[in-house]
């Protein structure tokens, strides 16, 4: 039986010529090393002088000045909600809001802006799909869909123009709350509550503690009006992100205003998918495995890079393609993984399984000589 | 119960080497807690060596040999309940010439909210510093990190620290051009 899949150029064996498994290896390793790779930090990496002092032992506080440079970039190492909800850094979005809050001087701010625009640079917005722990975690309900044996449903252009729209009102309203509530604004106490107003309904608030050990810390916090409105409006996001996740693959990751910072970079960057119109069929098979619902990967007829803004540059069309050479991502016009039809073994799970009886069967109608 | 400490660290990079030795500077700064961590800044010290923490009871004061500095603490924004959001802090540093010098920020107990579990990181303040010279006009450049309120202190304001702006700016431009070009 013949399928259609992807090698990489150093064409191993097995399993490992898919992007698909070093996909997945890779938003493991990352899940773990964002969730509790602060744990690691602190023992690890940190001073025995700092750990006595700021970092109590156990803790998921990720310690400054161990890894600076991944702690700038989107989220970082430690989401502020990670570490009971006392982590001291966070994704680009957080550093951002609390950088206008407390009017942040612009030489604190700038090494992590130069962290974070360099690595978007240099590949774009892959860290949506083989890094972020969120979405790692919507892969799993999706992976959980799709054992259920339950379909999806892909976005139009239009909702996805919509839902663009949509991130880019979250952007722009956590900038514009965060600078609104800053301290030499305060008039009523209310205000304060609404510090870092996106992490406060972000999934990632009331997810990443539960899978990190800390337990339901920011599920119950309804102090203030303010504050209860927040959380019971986190409620919603997550229960968003997760139906989104199980009905319609990646919905969610057009509305990340985190995915919104790095899309920004994706189409300038060196790593470039490539197409190659003459090899292409238009069979298709790239937009209907495409989690992004994105079809121009098919209809693209004559210009070679692919690079969209809403790539996650997951692979998975250059796994599917059933022409060789026809997909080809790059990486400063070096190919590290091609399209390639290659005679396989069919997945286990799509093998027909045969009874003593149909085996049988099977024998018996097979041509004589045989 | 024990102080909640946060370690704080004053360095003078090369550039301050033209600094006289032994100056005197005031850092000026914001402090910034979550909620519960500290209800009032009456339990505020800064020492120059871990260790005791001298009585509460005793007024602070000029630097008597107690290793504590004597720190000014303005501006504060509170919570709705009452703990401490932001406070603004003023203390006298001596820097010897091409030395660093790590100071201890002590939170003490009487400070504290009610029920407030001690747990040094809940009270890692995120900080922006502005560090000047005591007679002088013009304010030296600083830098640091969130967290450990690492405060870096340079003679030279303006351009040194906005380096960073240079390789933004021509990734940006690449970036750019790359959009415009490579279709």
């Amino acid at each position: 039986m013949t399928r259609p899949t992807a090698t990489w150029g150093l064409r191993p064996l097995g399993v490992l010529r898919t992007p698909r498994f070093w996909r997945r290896l890779a938003q493991v390793v990352f899940f773990a090393f964002f969730v509790y790779g602060g744990w690691v930090s602190a023992v690890a990496f940190s001073s025995r002088e700092a750990r006595e002092s700021v970092v109590p032992e156990g803790s998921l506080v990720w310690t400054q000045g161990s890894l600076p440079l991944l702690d700038a970039y989107p989220p970082s190492a430690v989401c502020r909600f990670t570490a009971r909800g006392r982590a001291v850094s966070g994704c680009i979005v957080a550093l951002l809001s609390e950088s206008l809050t407390v009017a942040a001087s612009a030489r604190v701010v700038l090494p992590y802006l130069l962290v974070f625009v360099l690595l978007s640079f240099l590949v774009g917005r892959l860290w949506c799909g083989w890094v972020c722990p969120l979405s790692a975690l919507g892969d799993f309900l999706n992976a959980l869909r799709r054992w259920l044996g339950r379909g999806f449903f892909s976005v139009g252009a239009e909702w996805r123009r919509k839902l663009r729209g949509g991130a880019y009102g979250l952007f722009g309203g956590t900038v514009a709350v965060s600078w609104l509530i800053r301290p030499e604004r305060y008039k009523a106490t209310w205000q304060c509550w609404l510090f870092l107003p996106f992490c406060q309904v972000c999934p990632a608030r009331l997810a990443c503690p539960l899978v990190a050990g800390a337990g339901p810390t920011s599920w119950g916090a309804f102090t203030h009006p303010v504050q209860a409105f927040m959380t019971v409006a986190s409620w919603a996001v997550l229960g968003l992100f997760a139906v989104t996740f199980v009905t319609a693959r990646r919905l969610w990751c057009h509305l990340c205003p985190i995915g919104l910072a790095t899309s920004w970079f994706n189409r300038g960057s060196p790593l470039e998918l490539v197409k190659e119109p003459t090899r292409c069929n238009r069979c298709g098979a790239c937009a209907d495995a495409c989690p992004m619902s994105l079809t121009h990967v098919r209809d693209e007829k004559e210009h070679a890079v692919l690079n969209s803004p809403e790539c996650i540059l997951c692979l998975r069309c250059v796994e599917v393609c059933p022409r060789d050479d026809c997909l080809t991502l790059k990486f400063a016009r070096l190919p590290i993984v091609k399209s390639r039809f290659k005679v396989t073994r069919p997945p286990r799970r799509v093998r027909p399984r045969l009874t003593r009886e149909k085996k049988e069967e099977v024998r018996e109608d097979a041509p004589v000589g045989v | 119960m024990g102080e909640a400490r946060t370690q704080l660290g004053i360095l003078i990079p090369e550039a301050a080497a033209s600094a006289p030795p032994e100056s005197q500077w005031l850092v000026e700064g914001t402090l910034s807690f979550v909620p519960g961590a500290l209800t009032s800044t009456t339990g505020f010290r800064i020492l120059e060596e871990p260790g005791e923490v001298p009585d509460p009871s005793v007024r602070r004061g000029a630097d008597s040999g107690s290793g504590e500095v004597p720190i000014q603490v303005t501006g504060e924004v509170a919570y709705p309940d009452g703990s401490l959001m932001f406070v603004d802090v003023c203390f006298p540093v001596t820097l010897a010439e091409a030395r660093s010098h790590r100071y201890w920020l002590v939170a003490a107990p009487e400070g504290r909210a009610r029920g407030y579990q001690p747990e040094p990181g809940a009270s890692l303040p995120v900080i922006t510093f502005v560090l000047r010279q005591e007679s002088g006009s013009a304010p030296p450049a600083i830098d640091m990190t969130v967290g450990q309120m690492m405060v870096r202190v340079d003679q030279h304001p303006g351009l040194y620290y906005y380096w960073y702006l240079v390789p933004l700016v021509g990734i940006l431009a690449v970036l750019v051009w790359r959009k415009v070009h490579l279709r």
